[in-house]
């Protein structure tokens, strides 16, 4: 793999690193504030209430939940913009995964092993798989495009839908051709190309399907 | 700066965010 051939600017470099442990930071916060309210039973509340509380938040769980999805919002948005503008190896395909896996693991454990009652929980099962699922599948996808050698994760590769891809890949060669056979006439209008180096030139573009 | 070492560079960032994220989860909780 040759050296990336544009310099990134060292604040620039700063920027990706601290933006990407805030995204890392602000998953792993939700994720441990999801334990701390799924430890006591998974439903709780805290605040200003007009009806009293039964089941008071867990000390520090309110700020990990919320302080944990904005910062991993804000952090992600910056690592994303920041990383492919750069055309870095990004890291920004393995979030969203990184994200539902964590909480489907979340879901999948306290499902089969919950701090109340017996198991399995269905209300965490079910979420739990389409967690996974979530998670899992584009993952699959961006595994497959590492190994498709296109392995940095650039801009369009991560949010362009594989069909889309397909597509592009079966249009383009006919919307090339149709170009180049107004090219060759604009050409032969032109007086650029006599008659029959004309007639040749585009059965050979029209053989070329 | 080169693949691999960018690679490491945000390994070490994702380490240290999980990190601060853990240190902060055990200092609220109590």
């Amino acid at each position: 793999m040759p050296d990336d051939p544009r310099p990134v600017a060292a604040r620039r470099v700063v920027t990706i690193w601290l933006s990407l442990a805030a995204a890392a930071a602000g998953i792993t916060m939700l994720f441990m504030g999801m334990r701390a309210v799924m430890d006591i039973g998974g439903v709780c509340a805290s605040g200003a209430s007009p009806f009293p509380i039964s089941r008071p938040c867990p000390t520090g769980a309110p700020l990990l939940v919320i302080g944990g999805i904005w910062l991993g919002i804000i952090g992600a948005v910056a690592y994303v913009f920041l990383s492919l503008g750069a055309g870095i190896p990004s890291l920004a395909g393995l979030l969203w995964p990184a994200l539902f896996l964590a909480l489907g693991w979340n879901f999948l454990e306290y499902a089969f092993a919950p701090p109340v009652g017996t198991g399995p929980v269905w209300g965490w099962l079910i979420p739990g798989v389409l967690f996974v699922l979530m998670g899992g599948v584009p993952l699959w996808f961006v595994i497959q495009g590492w190994r498709d050698g296109s392995s940095p994760v650039t801009a369009r590769a991560l949010f362009t839908p594989p069909g889309v891809r397909t597509i592009t890949r079966v249009l383009r060669p006919r919307t090339d051709r149709i170009a180049a056979l107004e090219a060759l006439d604009a050409a032969y209008q032109a007086g650029a190309l006599d008659a029959e180096a004309y007639e040749r030139a585009k059965r050979k573009l029209e053989g070329s399907s | 700066m080169n693949r691999r070492a960018w690679i490491l560079l945000q390994v070490s960032a994702v380490a240290a965010g999980v990190w601060a994220a853990l240190w902060l989860a055990r200092v609220v909780s109590g």
